[in-house]
This record gives C-alpha cells, sequence and structure tokens, in this order.
C-alpha cells in the first residue's frame, strides 16, 4: 500500500516522504520487476531499443518513480534523476518519458524535452499552489490542483487568482477528503473530446 | 481551466477575450472528477481511464451533452 491513511504507532500523522520513498512494494511482481531492471542496467547500456512488454515494464517503473519523487517532493524530477535512482540509462529513461508523454502520461514543455507537467504535479510554479502540511505543489489548471489532495490523500489549501485577472484572490481548502471551504465556478474552453488539441487553454 | 469568482467574472473574461463561452462547473463537481481522475495516480499499476471510462465518469457527475462527449 503507498498511501496509508490513519496514524503511525506514535501517534503522528506519517510523513509522506517516509511512505513514498521507504515503504517497499508489496507486489512480488513489482518487486521483481525492479530487481530485474536494476541487474540488467548494464546490459542494457549496449542494447539499442527494449521491445514489447519488457519496453512497457520499464515505462512503468519510470512513472512510477517519477511521479513518487514529485509527490514527495513538490518538484517534478528531471530524467537524469530519475535514471540515477533507478540505477538505468539516462537515454533509457529519456526514451520511457517521451513514450509516456505520447501516452499523455506527462506533458513536456512546448519545444523541448524536458518534463512540464506530471499530472497533477507541475513541473514549474503557476497560477495554481497548492500547499500541504509539509509543502508546496503546483498545478497547471484547477482540476490539476484539485487532483494533488486527491493524488495525495492529503489535507490542502489552494490559491489562484480569478481567472477574469480582476486581482480577486480564490482560496479552497480540501479537508478529510472533501471540499471543505471555497466558492467559484470552473470554466472548461474546449470540448472534452479536443481536451489534448490544446492542452493549456482547454 | 480556470476558477472564476462568479458566472459574471467568466461572462466578463468571455467578452473580453472575445471567447465562445465553454462550458462550467461547481467547485464540488470539479473536486469529485479530480478525486476519480487522480487518486489512483501514485499506485503502481495506474493506468489512464478509457474513453468509455471517462464518459461513465463525466455522467455520474453530471457533466451531459455535447461539449462532454467523448465519442466520435
Amino acid at each position: 500500500m503507498l498511501l496509508i491513511v490513519g496514524l503511525a504507532p506514535t501517534g503522528r500523522p506519517p510523513d509522506i516522504v517516509s511512505l513514498l520513498f521507504t515503504d517497499r512494494p508489496k507486489h512480488d511482481a513489482e518487486r521483481g520487476a525492479r530487481s530485474q531492471l536494476a541487474r540488467s542496467a548494464a546490459v542494457r547500456q549496449n542494447r539499442p531499443a527494449l521491445a514489447g512488454p519488457e519496453t512497457a515494464e520499464f515505462d512503468r517503473v519510470v512513472r512510477l518513480e517519477l511521479f513518487r519523487i514529485a509527490a514527495a517532493t513538490g518538484r517534478v524530477p528531471s530524467e537524469v534523476e530519475v535514471a540515477e535512482r533507478l540505477a538505468e540509462p539516462r537515454e533509457a529513461v529519456a526514451d520511457a518519458i517521451r513514450r509516456l508523454a505520447d501516452g499523455k502520461a506527462l506533458i513536456l514543455a512546448p519545444g523541448g524535452t524536458s518534463i512540464w507537467a506530471a499530472n497533477p504535479f507541475c513541473a514549474v510554479p503557476s497560477g495554481f499552489r497548492v500547499r500541504t502540511q509539509e509543502r508546496t505543489y503546483w498545478a497547471i489548471c484547477i482540476w490539476d490542483a484539485l487532483g494533488i489532495p486527491a493524488a495525495l490523500s492529503a489535507d490542502a489549501t489552494i490559491e489562484t487568482d480569478c481567472g477574469d485577472a480582476c486581482g480577486e484572490r480564490l482560496l479552497l481548502t480540501i479537508r478529510d477528503g472533501s471540499l471543505a471551504d471555497g466558492e467559484g465556478v470552473v470554466h472548461f474552453g474546449v470540448p472534452a473530446a479536443r481536451f489534448w488539441e490544446n492542452i493549456v487553454f482547454t | 481551466m480556470l476558477l472564476f469568482r462568479s458566472e459574471e467574472h467568466i461572462q466578463r473574461w468571455l467578452a473580453y477575450r472575445d471567447l465562445m463561452p465553454g462550458a462550467t462547473m461547481s467547485l464540488e463537481q470539479c473536486w469529485r472528477l479530480a478525486h476519480a481522475w487522480y487518486h489512483r495516480v501514485l499506485d503502481p499499476y495506474w493506468r489512464r481511464m478509457t474513453p468509455d471510462e471517462a464518459q461513465a465518469l463525466f455522467a455520474e457527475i453530471g457533466l451531459t451533452g455535447p461539449f462532454w462527449n467523448l465519442r466520435p
């Protein structure tokens, strides 16, 4: 279980960093896959590309590590950091990130290869700031801003400006898995079938 | 997707930007959407929703009509 709701034996809420980084995978399949990936790192240095199910498994592990780092730190990692943590070649991780972007599991910066968002986590400060008890996160839109406390199973405060730039600050509170406080109306500019044609404007 | 103080602020923004209206939802609807969409994103075996699953979620939240139609 990745995220545990409740109190630690000490009576204090569990720290999400320790939960995300020290909790061993409970699935045998995942444990085995990660061991295999580590063992095969040196071999893969001389292999041009993965194929088929092995590619899918590698991409799954890269995605998981990337999102775990983002959740635990509030910072979307670079391909270099993910490669180092997995002891995998940087280029292999970069390829995985490109495939994950093609599959819309994350968004690359326009015209570049760096990650702009591992949704709901945004890699750069934005107009949607999400504060939990432990740290600050950024999101690219109100949907993702609300998605951060949902992903973390954490209480959070969301701050943004009214979309018409009237200068009014809007504050929302998520507490105990519910929208506890906040007012406003959400506007979607692009029909759902075309969300990904212009994800920035949507 | 932007958050506005009220419908009046949305109309003012659309007029100023000369944009066509899109669709609106309440904050509670957006929270339900975000929770369903992202609450498993840290699971080891997470996968994106299929279009059918997303369509069913929209309907469950009350997001219906042509704007929310994902099917060709």
